[in-house]
């Protein structure tokens, strides 16, 4: 569904903030893009949105390409900034003004997210809280049944119960034609939300791969504190160590996120060369 | 579907620009009517007769030109904020429908209310005054006779240059785009001067571009030996040459009106 071939980008043409980027997203997958503070979650989404073009190579969901923003693009997509605009009109408004523009908006299927966001239909959207802006939007680009829908840190600003609410809703809207990515640093918002993981790390993608063939190749568990055996990558807790160990014996663990980000970006090549080994 | 131009979704475009501008827009309509009526009332008040024509000619010229460069600057200010500009670009319509928006409300619909306005207030305040019939005129904007229609090409030309720079600039739309503008028509001015000075031999300084030609030159044979006695030229444009100049300006405006399109089609976050 979206194909990036060869990608170049920087806001300066001597500072490349990607080289020769490459990356390939299917359809029916909620991924997770992760990467530390600065680096280019938020300029590679802009590339796939066609928010900013590359200087060179390309862009293309569903073969069309994403710098030509062409109305067919533009209208099977839907984008929600980390910083979000309202205007100064109700949601009942906002529907009626905006929503022609998507050709598969489903009204009943906003008001229901609206309902379940507990966001009041008769607000002016500008006046609400900013979590409560960011819930009607969210609802919104459910709501318009896009093939692809990007969100850059959706739950910033979100209370708990409305974190929780928003993994239930966004696990229930997947379907086979739908294309989901969500852009965070907070790693434990994803947790039983997203089907496959990519890490953006040093300008480029470490790792691209499903929870389940990660949880094949890797095994999450917790160590004794004095326990000798050799580990992939390990972190110091008060349980004890949490280790990341080569799973040598197909055994399975859930995949701590959390752990995995740190050992990624920590630039544990052990880590990384045996997620990018391809399966048997 | 078609990716240039589709009336329907025009027009679902308008309306949304409509439902969410409307409030600013009343609100900057009514402090135009504020200023107009203020200050033209005064002038009235102040007279013993009512505006003559050319007063009137000054003022609408005047007003036409500030206001509608103002409202053309800020038309395009959710580019410049980032997460207004994120729902502008992303939102389903062509970048050709977008700017044809902006440009009928910055252009079209902007001169044709300022002139209603403007007509309004100039009616009432004439009809306050209670000056015999005799000593009233009116301007008619609209004289083909009187080549007011200058008036209107030398609008479009402002507004192509300053939508550009609503669209170029970030922040400060006006104060950027007018000295960028002050700053061209500067190295125009100097180099008009250059070309003039080069085709007639003579010392040409500060000559105004697009307006003829003046000069100061001297007179030979002098009337008295060991004196310089100068005369001063002055050659005005035919209005056969001034009408081409018109249409240079007319084509130059459609230019920036093009490139102001294309600025928007790639404009980035």
């Amino acid at each position: 569904m979206i194909q990036i071939k060869d990608l170049n980008f920087g806001y300066s043409k001597k500072a490349l903030l990607f080289k020769n980027l490459n990356l390939n997203l299917s359809k029916g997958h909620i991924y997770g893009l992760l990467g530390k503070n600065g680096a280019g979650k938020s300029t590679l989404l802009h590339n796939i949105t066609g928010l900013t073009y590359p200087q060179s190579g390309y862009c293309f969901v569903n073969g069309l390409s994403s710098a030509d923003r062409s109305v067919d693009f533009l209208s099977d997509m839907y984008f929600i900034p980390e910083e979000i605009f309202m205007p100064a009109v109700t949601a009942a408004q906002f529907v009626k003004n905006t929503a022609p523009f998507y050709p598969q908006f489903n009204e009943d299927q906003f008001y229901g997210y609206i309902e379940e966001f507990e966001v009041p239909r008769e607000a002016v959207l500008d006046k609400m809280s900013f979590g409560q802006q960011k819930k009607a939007m969210i609802a919104f680009g459910l709501a318009t049944n896009t093939s692809l829908l990007v969100m850059d840190e959706p739950t910033n600003g979100l209370d708990i119960p409305s974190k929780v609410q928003f993994r239930k809703t966004i696990a229930s809207v997947l379907t086979e034609d739908r294309c989901v990515i969500i852009s965070t640093h907070q790693v434990r918002d994803l947790d039983s939300l997203i089907d496959t993981l990519v890490v953006l790390n040093d300008r480029e993608i470490v790792v691209n791969e499903a929870l389940d063939m990660i949880a094949e190749k890797l095994y999450f568990t917790t160590l004794e504190s004095d326990d000798k055996q050799a580990t992939l990558y390990h972190e110091d807790s008060i349980r004890g160590k949490n280790a990341i160990l080569a799973n040598a014996d197909n055994l399975y663990s859930k995949v701590d996120m959390e752990l995995l980000f740190n050992a990624i970006v920590s630039n544990n090549q052990s880590v990384i060369n045996l997620l990018n080994t391809p399966t048997k | 579907m078609n990716q240039i131009f589709n009336l329907n979704r025009f027009a679902l475009l308008f309306k949304k620009h409509t439902a969410e501008n409307y409030k600013s827009y009343l609100m900057s309509l009514f402090v135009l009517i504020g200023i107009l009526s203020i200050i033209i009332g005064t002038v009235n008040y102040k007279s013993l007769q009512p505006m003559d024509l050319k007063q009137q000619i000054a003022f609408y010229v005047g007003f036409l030109m500030i206001s509608g460069t103002i409202f053309t600057s800020i038309i395009f200010a959710n580019l410049g904020e980032k997460r207004k500009a994120i729902a502008a670009i992303t939102l389903p319509a062509s970048s050709f429908e977008k700017f044809l928006v902006s440009w009928l409300y910055s252009y079209l619909i902007f001169q044709v209310v300022f002139t209603a306005v403007y007509y309004a207030i100039i009616l009432t305040v004439i009809r306050l005054g209670n000056w015999p019939e005799s000593m009233v005129h009116v301007i008619n904007v609209f004289s083909v006779k009187d080549k007011f229609y200058i008036i209107f090409i030398a609008y479009a030309f402002l507004h192509s240059i300053v939508i550009y720079g609503a669209i170029y600039f970030k922040k400060l739309h006006f104060i950027k785009t007018a000295f960028a503008f002050f700053v061209v028509l500067l190295v125009i001015w100097f180099l008009n001067d250059q070309v003039l000075q080069l085709m007639i031999h003579h010392k040409i300084s500060g000559n105004p571009p697009f307006t003829g030609l003046s000069f100061e030159y001297e007179v030979l044979p002098q009337p008295s030996p060991g004196t310089t006695h100068t005369s001063y030229a002055n050659i005005d444009l035919r209005f056969a040459v001034m009408k081409w100049v018109l249409v240079l300006f007319g084509l130059l405006s459609a230019m920036m009106w093009c490139a102001a399109y294309y600025r928007l089609k790639e404009k980035k976050v």
